[in-house]
């Protein structure tokens, strides 16, 4: 297993760069694509083709906030991924989310802006924990994840006593509506793909967050705190995946309490479509972005 | 050569060996020719083709043109086995140990078949090979509990237990200090007398000089010459090893002119302490360099490494007269402190990114606005101080991991220079880096000193300190023994100080530090050469069995709490049906623990179990023998087929087994769906009831599974297949170095895992009796959950089969016993999410978190 992760992370950066290194003059073409990603981008998109079930495929007009809302969550994915984890809990915190935003308000509007923050603390909460697990006890991220999803699912199970509800009308009308002709879904999604985009790629914060993945040991020894990075990379994942199962319950409006589950494997097929190596290190957001929309 | 008896003649010949890569020649014709009892010396600079001889005659590399002979045979089909069945063995700087495996099956397992003992007298035969090279360690320690000095004696036992005729000792003093040395001086005088080449290998000219009979210098690929040690001297040498006249090899020290006597020292420790140092005084002025030194595991690298900010550290530490808490790396940062790891592939270098990338780390928030890297000035400002240190790279987006050792360290150094460190602490600045490169990092960290910085140089290399420290500090025990300064400062003085600070006796004396500790050098006291004395419960965790015990206790702890609140657990009728249920997820176990032992882990396997499910909800409905055993079979062999797959995606395709077992998952659950789009297909009464027959009231799938369970658990432990299994998941490419079939085990395994599953199925169907796509969903994280609670290591090469089993076992009961508590759908969620997170959190704790294990491998 070392000797593979090995490879692929030295021949791993290839995608990089496509997105916000655009203006980079000296950057030498990068056009080496390790088998393993082609071959794991025609199996994953063979494999969506046999099963008309794991993707949306509702209808083509719902196309595109399916697309968009996949995008999301799988950012979230792609961020853990970059770290070198795996995060399994994004069914959990799909469905949890979308549980709060029916159950609490009781359909009223009124309730929505509380049900929201308590969608937030929730992400909040779930990505503090994994992120502890993971970086503080040591845990493997797969197992630590796997483990919160459960807690999750139960949680869902005891709120909702096996019975879904319906969201706020108006959350309805948002996850539906459009703004300029364009989804509200697909704006949020593009909106959250380029914060990201631009805080990995330009910022401090970014630079320190790919030295982490890159290298937890070494990016320790130059000053980065891993405790902080690693936890923070959990909870910016459980937020994209909150967000997701957000709209994704006012999409659907009634969402049946199982609706996170085909988006755990639809995101990280469409990060490893995108190009990131799975063994951590370079993630593109656009590349997990077109991954998504190619998958839907 | 002169000779042309076969007794006298050379053991280990090389004739016009060449040998090419894309762009470069790494050999020339190179020719060796090595005698009977000597001790042959290969000197030469990174790159100069050492190593790619050494892998040719070794047989691991094949030569483009050129011969190699080995006892007067010619070596046609070079292989590792080839050379090791011709008389040739090797000692690697990185021995080719499994981490996982004990002492003796590491023996074991390196063995050609003509020298593989049986393993009834394993133990024995490996005392036996140990006690020939002093090598006292216990034969079921794990290698990766011994200390570095071990590992190497270990490592040669194995090469001495196929009695070569030459053995090739590969940098064999790198990670050895001065005390283990002589050790192994006196071992290799033993071998060469009773006849046996020594070809050793090493860059450290003083210990050539000692060793060796002859020299081979080679540079730039070709062989430069062979001399009789006592013709040449050291100058000669190095000027051949160099290819230039070495005027001189240090920049000069300091000369304490320029330097303002009352200034405050850059650095002012007092009485610090520290988990392995205690009281330090130390005082560094400006435009000093001071080097520490010790025996590894006396506390100097710690004390370095805590100024640092990555250890714990007590006391008053004082930059420029300032008072300063360097708590984390980046308060020590923040103060002035910059450190340079000594371990450059795990601490120093993102190998995956760009030497840009790389210089600029430190101190990324410097050219920031409002939180964004100004792209333009870092590249204008890592460029310069790049070409300022000449590091030699294509170009700034190069990946720093394709560098050469020298210019990788130089890309760190330039890095901690731009960081403007008034105090600077290297740990090991040469180690793995060419001569002439070494001479330039001299510079670079005198030129800092001379600006009126400090310089703190942690060293095991006592050539480096005495050329480029004003003042060396000798640590013994945690604490400084001696202090050397000036004309005192001389390579005699320093070891003799090394070895005079430590107690005379050799069993007392600390003695190494095992590799897991540097990786957490937080934790725990100075490393003894036994293996140290752990807490019970932290031993019982760390074994293979011992979670096996906790979890039968557990399990029984449930059951009973269970009978305390419902009466009706514990009757036959509700046993024999915990029993059934309990055997298919005890087979599915048994399977992941095959893939997470493999480093793996199979996420497709409860979506096998469904599919084979389906597939007998077409064949097995008639209940006559022939569409039965049709069923079985075809459940048998398309799991076998599923899991080559799996095997053959991981191995051949290069696929990480998480993307390769998911893209299984996909496949598998669209293909149940697709045949069994609602349940249906009814499973022969038959069949069901011949599957529900008791033993009493216990069913006789589960005996089964309990006699799999044992059976695959002595396979594990007894067997070579076992040994291989665990082998290859310990450390794969070592094992691969150690001729395993590395491809054919992993496809193997995973097969040999969802045949497990199809086990599984085969007991699911006559619980279900109706063929659904989604009933085996859940077994992929049941399974999971089993294998956690087992205490396998995730990281690969280590588990129990027993345990898993009784993972299983533990997870059906907590359902049962949920169920007759009356607790919701909820509680089974949360309870195995419970189960998993607390299992696996204990192990982490008693194991110590392997958080760094990817990075330090990679």
């Amino acid at each position: 297993m070392n000797a593979s992760q090995t490879s692929e992370s030295t021949a791993g950066p290839v995608a990089g760069g496509t997105g916000a290194a655009g203006r980079t003059p000296v950057r030498p073409a990068r056009v080496t694509v390790p088998s393993a990603l082609v071959m794991t981008a025609l199996l994953f998109a063979g494999s969506a083709l046999f099963v008309p079930g794991t993707l949306a495929t509702d209808s083509l007009l719902s196309m595109a906030p399916f697309a968009a809302l996949l995008a999301v969550t799988a950012i979230g994915q792609m961020l853990v991924i970059q770290q070198g984890g795996l995060d399994l809990s994004v069914a959990g915190v799909i469905s949890m989310s979308a549980v709060i935003v029916t159950k609490y308000p009781g359909g009223a509007d009124s309730g929505l802006v509380p049900a929201l923050l308590l969608v937030v603390l929730l992400a909040l909460a779930v990505g503090l924990a994994h992120g502890y697990l993971v970086t503080v006890v040591g845990v493997t991220p797969l197992v630590a994840t796997l483990g919160g999803n459960a807690l999750l699912l139960g949680g869902v199970q005891h709120f909702t006593n096996g019975s879904p509800g319906a969201v706020p009308a108006g959350l309805q009308r948002f996850a539906l509506a459009k703004t300029l002709g364009v989804p509200n879904t697909v704006l949020i999604a593009v909106s959250v793909a380029v914060i990201v985009a631009l805080v990995v790629h330009r910022t401090v914060l970014g630079r320190r967050f790919q030295a982490v993945g890159a290298n937890p040991a070494a990016a320790r020894a130059a000053a980065i705190s891993l405790i902080r990075y690693g936890t923070g990379t959990y909870v910016c994942a459980a937020l994209c995946h909150a967000a997701a199962g957000v709209l994704l319950a006012g999409f659907i409006r009634t969402p049946a309490l199982n609706i996170g589950d085909s988006y755990l494997l639809a995101g990280i097929a469409a990060v490893v479509v995108g190009g990131t190596a799975l063994a951590g290190g370079r993630g593109t957001v656009l590349g997990t972005v077109l991954g998504a929309l190619f998958l839907t | 050569m002169t000779s042309d008896g076969p007794v006298n003649g050379p053991v280990l010949r090389l004739t016009g060996v060449t040998k090419r890569y894309p762009g470069v020649v790494a050999l020339r014709s190179a020719e060796l020719e090595v005698l009977p009892g000597e001790v042959h010396a290969i000197v030469g600079e990174n790159g100069a083709g050492k190593s790619t001889l050494m892998a040719i005659a070794a047989g691991s590399l094949l030569a483009d043109t050129g011969t190699v002979e080995i006892c007067h045979q010619v070596m046609r089909h070079p292989s590792p086995s080839a050379a090791q069945e011709l008389g040739l063995a090797v000692v690697y700087q990185q021995p080719a140990l499994l981490p996982d495996l004990t002492v003796m099956e590491n023996l074991v397992f390196a063995m050609l078949p003509a020298w593989r003992p049986p393993m009834s007298r394993a133990a024995t035969w490996a005392r036996e090979r140990l006690d020939l090279v002093g090598a006292d360690v216990g034969l079921h320690e794990r290698i990766s509990g011994l200390s570095v000095a071990d590992r190497q004696l270990v490592e040669i036992a194995k090469a001495l237990a196929m009695e070569p005729r030459v053995l090739i000792l590969d940098e064999p003093t790198e990670a050895l200090v001065a005390e283990d040395v002589e050790r192994l001086f006196e071992q290799v005088r033993r071998f060469a007398a009773t006849g046996t080449a020594v070809v050793y290998i090493s860059h450290r000219l003083p210990e050539v000089r000692r060793i060796a009979d002859r020299i081979t210098v080679l540079r730039d690929g070709e062989t430069r010459g062979t001399f009789n040690m006592a013709d040449v001297t050291e100058e000669d040498v190095l000027r051949l090893i160099v290819g230039r006249p070495i005027d001189s090899t240090f920049p000069g020290k300091a000369t304490g002119d320029g330097a303002d006597p009352g200034a405050a020292p850059v650095l002012d420790l007092r009485a610090v302490s520290g988990p392995r140092f205690h009281d330090i005084d130390l005082r560094i002025r400006p435009g000093e360099v001071v080097g520490l030194a010790g025996m590894p595991g006396n506390g100097h690298h710690d004390l370095a490494r805590a100024v640092a900010g990555l250890q714990r550290l007590d006391g008053e530490v004082r930059i420029q007269g300032a008072p300063v808490r360097p708590a984390t790396p980046r308060r020590a940062l923040d103060a002035g402190i910059v450190y340079v790891p000594g371990d450059r592939p795990r601490e120093g270098l993102f190998k995956s990114l760009s030497v840009r990338e790389n210089a600029a780390v430190l101190t990324l928030a410097d050219r920031a606005k409002a939180g964004f890297v100004r792209r333009s000035q870092e590249r204008s400002v890592t460029a310069a101080q790049v070409g300022a240190l000449a590091v030699k790279t294509p170009s700034l987006e190069t990946p720093a991991g394709t560098l050469s050792g020298g210019n990788q360290q130089k890309v760190v150094l330039a890095r901690s220079l731009l960081a403007r460190p008034r105090l600077l602490i290297a740990e090991e600045p040469t180690q793995g880096v060419d001569v002439g490169t070494r001479l330039e990092i001299y510079r670079i960290l005198r030129g800092l000193a001379d600006e009126g910085n400090a310089v703190l140089v942690v060293s095991s290399d006592t050539h480096e300190l005495q050329g480029l420290c004003d003042r060396v500090v000798i640590f013994s025990r945690g604490r400084v023994c001696a202090e050397l300064e000036g004309s005192e400062v001389t390579e005699e003085a320093i070891t003799g100080a090394i070895l005079k600070g430590s107690p005379s006796s050799a069993a007392a004396t600390p003695y190494g530090k095992p590799v897991g500790a540097a990786a957490e050098p937080e934790t725990g006291p100075p490393a003894s050469r036994r293996s140290p004395s752990v807490p019970w419960a932290k031993r019982l965790m760390s074994g293979d069995h011992a979670p096996g015990i906790v979890l039968a206790v557990a399990a029984l702890l449930l059951v009973a709490f269970g009978a305390a609140g419902n009466d009706q657990l514990l009757t036959p009728q509700n046993f024999e049906g915990l029993l059934y249920t309990m055997s298919a997820l005890i087979f599915v176990s048994l399977g992941q623990m095959i893939a997470v032992v493999l480093g793996g882990i199979d996420l497709s396997i409860g979506p096998l179990t469904g599919f084979l499910v389906v597939v007998a909800s077409f064949l097995a409905t008639s209940g006559s023998v022939a569409g039965t055993v049709t069923a079985i079979a075809a459940m048998v062999v398309l799991a076998a087929l599923v899991g080559v797959l799996n095997g053959s995606m991981i191995r051949l395709a290069g696929m990480s087994p998480v993307v390769a077992t998911l893209v299984a998952f996909i496949v598998l659950q669209g293909v149940s769906l697709l045949l069994r789009p609602l349940p249906g297909g009814f499973i022969h009464d038959s069949v069901i009831t011949g599957l529900h027959a008791t033993i009493g009231f216990v069913p006789w799938v589960f005996v089964a599974a309990v006699v799999v369970a044992v059976a695959a658990e002595w396979v594990l432990r007894r067997t070579r297949w076992g040994l291989q299994l665990r082998a290859v998941g310990s450390d794969e490419p070592a094992a691969h170095r150690l001729a395993a079939k590395v491809t054919l085990t992993h496809i193997l395994g995973y097969g040999a895992c969802s045949v497990f599953a199809a086990l599984g199925a085969i007991v699911l169907m006559g619980q279900n009796g109706i063929g659904d796509a989604t009933a085996g969903l859940t077994y992929t994280f049941s399974s999971i959950t089993a294998v956690i609670l087992a205490g396998a290591s995730i990281y690969g090469g280590r588990g129990s089969f027993l345990s898993a089993a009784l993972g299983a076992v533990l997870i059906e009961v907590t359902i049962n016993v949920s169920a007759f508590l009356d607790l919701n759908e909820a509680w089974r969620h949360w309870l195995l999410g419970i189960l998993t997170l607390v299992a696996a959190a204990l192990f982490c704790g008693f194991r110590g978190g392997r958080l760094f294990r990817r990075a330090a491998s990679a």
